[in-house]
């Protein structure tokens, strides 16, 4: 697990550059717990991440939404993409855009394990 | 005044979500705040009165010529003070009213918001603009009347306001599209100053007047109000007698110089109003419930106001907007009255209260002086205002003779209702046999202001002739400055006689309801009825158009997505008569390596043995070959995202899908001979269709300036590399947004179906 969590972030900071990206990387993310949970059932994956997919569905959708908002607030318009001068190692440039593609991942892992979780569960 | 609604707007939501932990504090300010905005509407009044209009803008979307745009002029200035003066007395009464309840903060959050809309509404000088707010104030209306969201009554109430007030909202939405397409602006002040019939203008003026109609409760829309006293008291108060439902008034005031000299807007004003005005007051006399009498009573002086427009005189105007103040005031205390009593005594029903007055003088003086009012008795204001009526109906045509015999008759019934309330509430022997106490301070006080409000308005009221004159020249501009006399005394005349008459017949009247009670029966052709006639029939409708449509089967959904699209697309086709373009190019690029053909091989053998095999597992498995095959191509074709995302979800969809196959029932039927046929005949023409697709498509020309865009674009503007996460996250995001938010929904409502499932078998 720890493996396809480090890949699926690593994926995600790099999306911008090379293959990639929030998408992918929840994805990646995604098919960990899948694994885990057919392995170990999932109650026992349920009680080792407490994972809340209806406040990590909504959080991401909140942040991708942010992020839209954020540019407004500079005075430019709906969606327009900020960059910032920071650059992060292993991470890259700062910027909304980075923080859009942060809310699809959160939202994809949520929505996807979602549906995963209702139908082991059953 | 921009400034001034956000301040409201943001305060409504530390109501819901601080309400709980500092109630205190929100009250305190709450109450200081919508005080301010009151404050801050009367320190215009002055330069309203001297002929000043003043208009604030701050864009919204300005590629539509949508704006915040604001404007105050006489008509909007009354309204705003009057909402913030009834929505500061309203807040105290609540303070008191609410406390304790469970879901106190959503009532605040709701009445602010309401409160933030209304004033939007009067306010503001674009006509979407508008109707955005005057839709608010209907789900506002809707979620008040609602609250007690436990009660069956309650929550049946709020959904028939919401369905007729919205009815009417699209329709005066219809109306006001009409109007600023005739007029070529969307702007109201510019409408206003254009101020000349335009061809085409008399649909608009119907659809507009309908929605009024709606919104203010008038035949045969009316029915929505009474059933809307489920809601809790002050906003019956506020809502239901004081502000919302005067909205519709507003509007028709507003368009009143557009459309005032059209004589079939004069004639539906007439008669709308004098039967919803007839219709109010003859049901009034027929129900018990206190809050459903004020109702009742409400509809007919809306109907009222609404006829005097009709008159098109300024006496009429000025009259009209008098009584609407002097209604708003006696109304509104009377509505808290009846909360009072709801409050301490748990009834309100007029058969169970009398002889309260011992028990409660000083809610019983509030109601003295407010019944006052209603039956037009001097000094106050509802005397001036139904005197200035009675003059400016005077006149010697058919229309004015109707009017004023069906207004002394109205105004008869008033009295007579008055003297039930009062008399009968609070005299007499009491019946019953606990203590009742006198409600606490901040519950009488707002009443007992309101109702004096009526009488020192009444006494003072040559204090309001300038603004009320003001107002009128906004209504009918054009004729100068009328002055208007609002001095209390004005001499035996004509109209002074008709009072004396009204008052007589009133009092005769009370007592031949007293004795008549109980045989005055609720007719049975109910307008109740026949809506919710309208809305069985409308589920009953959609119930079977969803069976049919939505029968629950998978392949059934498929059949008719592929099918559809086939039809579709093979029509374009044939119009666009493509078939002869296609020259059917075997272009040596398409085939650019060897190992494009192990992907292929993948995907062929895969979709083989699909055909062959009767296994369901095996068929999921050739399903992901299929997929990874697909993949493959991607990845030889330098899509490497594209790539990676298929093979991911492949992988994803084979494992959930593994685990779902084990829990499908094993007797699912297979196909029978003659569906394969259909299946198969579906399959191969969407495959046909979609191979003629690719063809035509590697001709289209714009694919590849499109595609340079990107490539150019990507680094300098996008700041990345991978030109297709560029695309979604940046030159696309908002598409990307929407699908995320797609696939959330999805997600839940997946969830949530299984759950179901598991626990109980829904069909």
């Amino acid at each position: 697990m720890p493996v396809f969590l480090i890949y699926s972030l690593y994926l995600l900071f790099r999306g911008h550059d090379k293959p990639g990206g929030g998408f992918i990387a929840a994805l990646v993310l995604s098919i960990g717990v899948v694994f885990h949970m057919i392995v170990f059932g999932v109650l026992a994956t349920q009680r080792m991440y407490k994972i809340n997919t209806m406040i990590l569905t909504s959080a991401g959708l909140l942040i991708s939404v942010l992020s839209a908002i954020l540019p407004m607030f500079f005075g430019d318009g709906f969606f327009h993409a900020l960059w910032s001068d920071i650059y992060i190692k292993g991470i890259g440039t700062v910027s909304s855009v980075l923080l859009f593609d942060l809310g699809i991942y959160m939202a994809v892992v949520g929505a996807v394990l979602k549906i995963a979780f209702a139908i082991f569960e059953n | 005044m921009v400034l001034v609604l956000l301040l409201i707007f943001a305060l409504s939501f530390l109501f819901l979500f601080f309400y709980k932990q500092a109630p205190r504090i929100l009250n305190f300010l709450g109450g200081l705040s919508i005080l301010g905005v009151f404050i801050y509407f009367s320190t215009h009044i002055q330069a309203i009165i001297n002929g000043h209009k003043i208009i604030e803008e701050v864009p919204w979307i300005p590629s539509l010529l949508i704006s915040f745009r604001f404007y105050l002029d006489g008509l909007s200035l009354f309204f705003a003070l009057l909402i913030s003066f009834f929505g500061f007395f309203i807040f105290l009464y609540s303070i008191r009213y609410m406390r304790g309840k469970p879901k106190a903060n959503r009532f605040f959050f709701y009445l602010t918001i309401f409160f933030t809309s209304m004033l939007g509404l009067v306010l503001s000088d674009h006509l979407i603009l508008l109707y955005v707010f005057w839709e608010v104030t209907s789900v506002s209306s809707y979620l008040l009347i609602g609250y007690n969201n436990k009660k069956k009554k309650a929550r049946e109430a709020a959904l028939k306001a919401l369905l007729l007030t919205n009815l009417g909202g699209l329709i005066l939405f219809a109306g006001l599209l009409l109007l600023g397409q005739q007029y070529g602006t969307f702007y109201l002040s510019i409408i206003l100053q254009i101020n000349q019939a335009v061809v085409g203008t008399t649909a608009a003026a119907f659809l507009i007047l309908t929605g009024c109609f709606t919104k203010s409760a008038q035949f045969p829309f009316h029915f929505w109000l009474p059933s809307a006293m489920e809601a809790p008291s002050p906003v019956s108060a506020y809502l239901h007698s004081a502000t919302m439902v005067k909205a519709g008034i507003f509007l028709i005031m507003r368009l009143n110089p557009l459309f005032g000299d059209n004589s079939l807007w004069q004639m539906s004003l007439l008669f709308i109003g004098v039967i919803s005005m007839l219709l109010g007051v003859l049901k009034a006399t027929t129900v018990y419930d206190l809050k459903e009498i004020l109702a009742y009573i409400t509809i007919s002086t809306l109907g009222l106001l609404i006829a005097a427009l009709s008159v098109g005189n300024h006496l009429a105007m000025q009259g009209a907007v008098i009584y609407l103040l002097a209604h708003a005031l006696y109304k509104a205390s009377l509505f808290l009255i009846a909360g009072n009593l709801d409050k301490q005594i748990a009834t309100r029903d007029l058969r169970n209260l009398s002889g309260l007055f011992q028990y409660m003088p000083l809610t019983g003086l509030t109601a003295l002086g407010a019944c006052m009012a209603l039956a037009g008795l001097p000094p106050f204001l509802g005397f001036g205002a139904k005197e200035l009526l009675y003059e400016a109906l005077s006149g010697d045509n058919w229309q004015l003779r109707l009017m004023l015999i069906a207004l002394v008759f109205t105004n008869a019934i008033y009295v007579a209702l008055a003297l039930k309330f009062s008399l009968g509430v609070f005299f007499g022997s009491s019946s019953l046999k606990n203590e009742v106490k006198e409600v606490s301070l901040i519950m009488w006080f707002p009443a007992i202001v309101l109702a004096m409000m009526g009488g020192v308005l009444g006494v003072g009221g040559i204090y309001l002739e300038a603004f009320i004159t003001t107002i009128s020249e906004v209504i009918m501009p054009g004729s100068g400055l009328v002055k208007v006399d609002l001095s209390l005394w004005h001499g035996f005349n004509i109209s002074f006689i008709l009072s004396i008459i009204t008052w007589l017949s009133g009092v005769i009247l009370y007592f031949l309801l007293n004795t008549l009670q109980g045989l005055a029966q609720p007719n049975s052709f109910s307008f109740h009825l026949g809506y919710q006639c309208v809305l069985q029939i409308t589920q009953r409708l959609a119930f079977a158009a969803t069976r049919f449509l939505q029968p629950g089967f998978l392949t059934w959904y498929l059949k008719v997505i592929f099918g559809v699209l086939i039809i579709l697309l093979a029509w374009t086709y044939a119009e666009g008569g493509l078939f002869s373009a296609i020259d059917f190019p075997i272009r040596a690029d398409l085939f650019p390596d060897i190992y494009v053909f192990f992907p292929l091989l993948l995907v062929f053998s895969g979709t083989i043995s699909i055909l062959t095999t009767s296994s369901r597992l095996r068929i999921l498995v050739c399903l992901s070959l299929v997929g990874y095959g697909i993949a493959l191509f991607y990845a030889i074709n330098n899509a490497p995202d594209v790539s990676m995302t298929q093979f991911l979800v492949e992988t994803i969809t084979l494992v959930i899908f593994t685990v779902v196959l084990n829990r499908m029932p094993k007797s699912a039927t297979f196909p029978m001979e003659a569906r394969k046929i259909l299946i198969a005949t579906i399959a191969v023409a969407f495959g046909i269709i979609m191979i003629l697709i690719l063809f035509s498509l590697q001709d289209y020309e714009a694919a590849p300036l499109l595609k340079d865009f990107y490539l150019q674009h990507s680094v300098p503007e996008g700041h990345g590399e991978n030109v297709v996460n560029v695309m979604l996250v940046d030159f696309r995001a908002f598409d990307t947004l929407g699908e995320m938010i797609v696939l959330s929904m999805t997600a839940f409502g997946v969830a949530v179906l299984i759950k179901l499932k598991s626990k109980e078998d829904i069909f």
